[in-house]
């Protein structure tokens, strides 16, 4: 693993998702955030108008590819054409890392178009950590792997997510990018320790890591909405991963109910205050 | 944790998830939707724990409204007009039809493709088509690569007949009865706007792209033609001459509409 190409965001840097809606905005004036990430997908195979804007974000501030479609527990054959596109474009904006999830995305010809989960057992981790060691050997970008949030758990898992989490990260040989939030989403749905994943963590292997808000539904499960401000228990939780690993980059995510481009910026930077 | 006894391969796992996710939502009118938990397979019911009550239907249920929930709201983005005009509630059952015929692939952005042509093969109203002809167009228009623009430095080429102009893949011609591009805007915005189709016309209109901006020209036939022939492969000057031959009166325009194009910039290097 190379140990130095990751550290081009500073640790401490405060950043947004960003998107469409915002885009305007976001290229106007002075940045306000240290970097931005993009959703990959939204910049493959696309025409000149997003593309244009994804060269004026990059020349503001660093950028990173954040992807949705990898299918890095799928069972089809990885779409390598994908990875290399995905190589192209960060070649091309000069991204700082690229990062998918830990979850499958399509079987056959159906695509989810869904972050899906799978059991957590030795053998599932072994054969995501040989998908996920192959794209990063056709990324020149360092690879990260996010946790994902879940709704399902599964009788045939014989191992903890953050266990699992971790084998397939250092068995690949590549890095990670925590989402704080699914990791709260998960455990509430699940009813395990998030402190506890959060120790398992091994921070030197982090590029950065997500946060974001959630939903609740009338019959308790959290969904990952991604569209409501980050609620005071995922900010606790970043208090305590900031107290274990930090300092890391941080990244809000927000894609639903959009706030103001200002709005986003203020939480953003309000991770600053949680860090002790 | 203990070994599971009989544990599925990952493969069957996720053909059990596909076909359990993906089964057709069932529309029982006025909104309501339908979710019988017979939809799922029991081997994969089997496979999810229960935890604070909520069993495996309700989480698996919560995996099937996010994924059906994603592509509905997609095509009611796509196709804002056709929404207008019929309402959301009896667009649904037709996302519904259309999605079993046309499940989809790996891009949202080209979901709806097949919509308008789906559309009319099943004889739904006319004017319910050319709405959802004009979304297409829009979305196309939009998302469209933007080919080399031919520059001044060209001109003496064209000029002499060693270089032919081809156009722009944004560009689309569009024989349309309805003045959909006055309310297309403002309906697309969640704007207010009378209800219905918005007043006759018949005019051919091209779709373009100025940069970021859409661009809208009431064109006439004659050009309308040239363009969509263009649009099929062919060269401006060679569709020219085809056009002067059958109708030598369209000779004085050319000069105009050359003039239209480029400022539109409708042209791209052939």
């Amino acid at each position: 693993m190379n140990t130095t190409t990751h550290r081009t965001l500073d640790r401490n840097a405060v950043g947004v998702g960003l998107r469409p809606v915002h885009m305007d905005q976001a290229l106007a004036g002075p940045p306000l955030v240290d970097w931005f990430e993009v959703i990959v997908e939204n910049y493959l195979g696309t025409g000149p108008i997003p593309m244009t804007n994804l060269g004026r974000a990059a020349a503001l501030v660093p950028v990173s590819l954040h992807g949705v479609s990898l299918d890095l527990q799928g069972t089809d054959p990885l779409d390598l054409d994908h990875v290399r596109a995905v190589d192209a474009l960060a070649k091309e904006v000069g991204a700082v890392c690229f990062s998918d999830h830990l979850c499958w995305t399509r079987n056959g010809s159906w695509h989810s178009h869904d972050l899906l989960p799978t059991p957590f057992t030795e053998e599932i981790a072994e054969h995501t950590a040989e998908r996920a060691r192959l794209v990063q050997q056709n990324l020149s970008v360092p690879f990260g792997i996010e946790n994902l949030s879940s709704y399902a758990a599964f009788r045939d898992s014989t191992m903890t997510e953050w266990d699992f989490y971790a084998k397939v990260a250092k068995d690949a040989g590549i890095w990670t990018m925590v989402d704080i939030n699914n990791i709260y989403v998960s455990a509430t749905n699940h009813g395990f320790d998030p402190v506890r994943y959060l120790e398992s963590i091994d921070w030197d292997r982090v590029l950065y890591v997500h946060l974001a808000g959630h939903t609740v539904r009338p019959d308790g499960l959290r969904i990952d909405t991604h569209d409501a401000p980050v609620c005071p228990e995922v900010w606790d939780l970043y208090a305590k991963a900031w107290a274990l690993g930090g300092p890391f980059p941080t990244l809000i995510e927000w894609d639903d109910q959009f706030p103001t481009w200002e709005r986003l910026v203020e939480e953003a930077h309000a991770a600053r205050s949680h860090r002790s | 944790m203990t070994p599971p006894t009989n544990p599925m391969s990952l493969g069957a796992f996720q053909e059990a998830w596909r076909d359990s996710t993906a089964a057709p939502l069932r529309f029982l009118g006025k909104g309501a939707v339908e979710v019988p938990e017979s939809d799922y397979r029991p081997e994969l019911m089997e496979a999810i724990e229960l935890h604070q009550g909520l069993g495996p239907a309700a989480r698996l249920g919560a995996y099937r409204q996010q994924y059906w929930f994603r592509l509905f709201t997609t095509l009611q983005n796509d196709f804002p007009l056709a929404g207008h005009l019929i309402g959301w509630e009896a667009f649904n059952p037709l996302v519904d039809r259309y999605l079993r015929k046309h499940p989809p692939g790996r891009n949202l952005t080209t979901l709806g493709a097949k919509f308008p042509s789906w559309l009319r093969e099943i004889h739904v109203d006319p004017l319910l088509v050319e709405a959802c002809r004009v979304d297409a167009a829009w979305s196309r228009t939009f998302h469209a690569p933007q080919r080399p623009v031919p520059g001044n430095e060209h001109l003496e080429a064209l000029r002499e007949g060693h270089l032919d102009l081809a156009i722009q893949p944004c560009v689309q011609v569009l024989d349309l009865r309805r003045d959909w591009f006055s309310i297309r805007p403002a309906v697309a915005a969640g704007e207010p706007v009378p209800a219905g189709a918005p007043p006759a016309t018949d005019k051919i209109w091209v779709l373009g792209r100025q940069g970021r901006i859409l661009s809208m020209d009431p064109v006439e036939p004659e050009l309308g033609k040239i363009l969509e022939a263009m649009r099929r492969g062919s060269g401006w000057m060679n569709v020219l001459e085809g056009a002067v031959t059958r109708n030598q009166q369209i000779a004085s325009k050319v000069g105009d509409w050359f003039a239209l194009g480029t400022l539109r910039r409708w042209w791209a290097l052939s």
